[in-house]
C-alpha cells in the first residue's frame, strides 16, 4: 500500500552497530564550525543530481535551530555523502556515486548509532527504486506490510 | 546516590519527565507541567532558570509508530485536512 507515491518505511534501530566511517556530526552547537563542509556537500550534490527542492545553506540553519542533525559522509575527496535526521525521521540522504561498495549501508548504520530513538522512520518515493533498494538492504520494514 | 539523583530517577519512572540526547552529545532533560500542552527543555543538571519552552510535545514512541502508520496509509491531503479540523476545534 501507497500514501500518494511515497512508500514509508520503519527500521528497527539495533545500535550499536560495528561500523566507522569519516562522518561528521551537525548540530544547532557546532554547525558554525562546519560551513565549508555542509557548502561542500550541497555542491557535491548540484553536481550530481538536479533537484528543485534540494536543502540550501540558509534551510540547514533553519533546520538546526529546531535542533535536526546532519550528518555529512566525506572521503579524501571531500564531501561523499549527508543525511538529515529530525529525532526518529530521517530523510535527504545522498551518497556520492564515487562510493566504495557498502558505503551507503555503512554511512547510515555508523548514523544510527547516534540516534537516540529505537525505531527510525523514512519514506522513499515509489519511483526512486534506488532509495528502495536501500532502505531494503539496511533492514527497513514497508510499514503498510505489518498493518 | 543523591537525592536530586534519587528524585530525577523516580520521576523518569512515573513518566512526569523525560530524558534524551538530542544528538548533540549532551542529555535534556524535558519537563511539562499540564500533560504535555507545554513542554521545557533543559540541560540535565542545568538549574531550573536554565528551562527553555520547546514547542514540540513529547509524544511516546507507541504515539509516533502511530503517526508514521498514518502517514503510509492515508493520503497528505486527508491527513492535513484532519489536523486543520483538529486546529479548529
Amino acid at each position: 500500500m501507497e500514501a500518494g507515491n511515497k512508500i514509508w518505511y520503519k527500521f528497527p534501530n539495533l545500535a550499536p552497530y560495528d561500523v566507522k566511517e569519516n562522518v561528521i556530526m551537525v548540530t544547532n552547537s557546532n554547525s558554525a564550525k562546519y560551513i565549508q563542509e555542509i557548502k561542500q556537500s550541497i555542491y557535491s550534490f548540484a553536481a550530481e543530481i538536479e533537484w528543485k527542492n534540494m536543502w540550501t545553506l540558509e534551510e540547514a540553519g533553519i533546520r538546526f535551530s529546531k535542533n535536526e542533525t546532519l550528518f555529512l559522509l566525506r572521503d579524501e575527496k571531500g564531501a561523499l555523502g549527508h543525511i538529515w535526521f529530525d529525532q526518529e525521521y530521517c530523510y535527504n540522504l545522498y551518497v556520492h556515486p564515487r562510493r566504495k561498495k557498502g558505503t551507503a549501508e555503512r554511512f547510515t548504520y555508523h548514523c544510527f548509532n547516534f540516534i537516540p530513538h529505537k525505531e527510525i522512520f523514512a519514506y522513499a518515493d515509489g519511483w526512486n527504486k534506488k532509495a528502495i533498494k536501500h532502505f531494503e538492504k539496511v533492514g527497513g520494514i514497508e510499514i503498510s506490510s505489518y498493518l | 546516590m543523591s537525592d536530586s539523583v534519587k528524585k530525577y530517577y523516580e520521576l523518569l519512572e512515573e513518566g512526569r519527565i523525560t530524558s534524551i540526547s538530542n544528538g548533540t552529545g549532551f542529555t535534556f532533560i524535558y519537563e511539562s507541567p499540564d500533560g504535555g500542552k507545554t513542554v521545557t527543555e533543559r540541560p540535565f543538571g542545568g538549574d531550573i532558570s536554565d528551562r527553555v519552552v520547546i514547542s514540540k510535545p513529547i509524544l511516546s514512541e507507541g504515539d509516533k509508530r502511530d503517526a508514521y502508520t498514518i502517514l503510509s496509509v492515508y493520503s497528505e491531503e486527508s491527513i492535513l485536512e484532519a489536523a486543520r479540523i483538529l486546529g479548529s476545534r
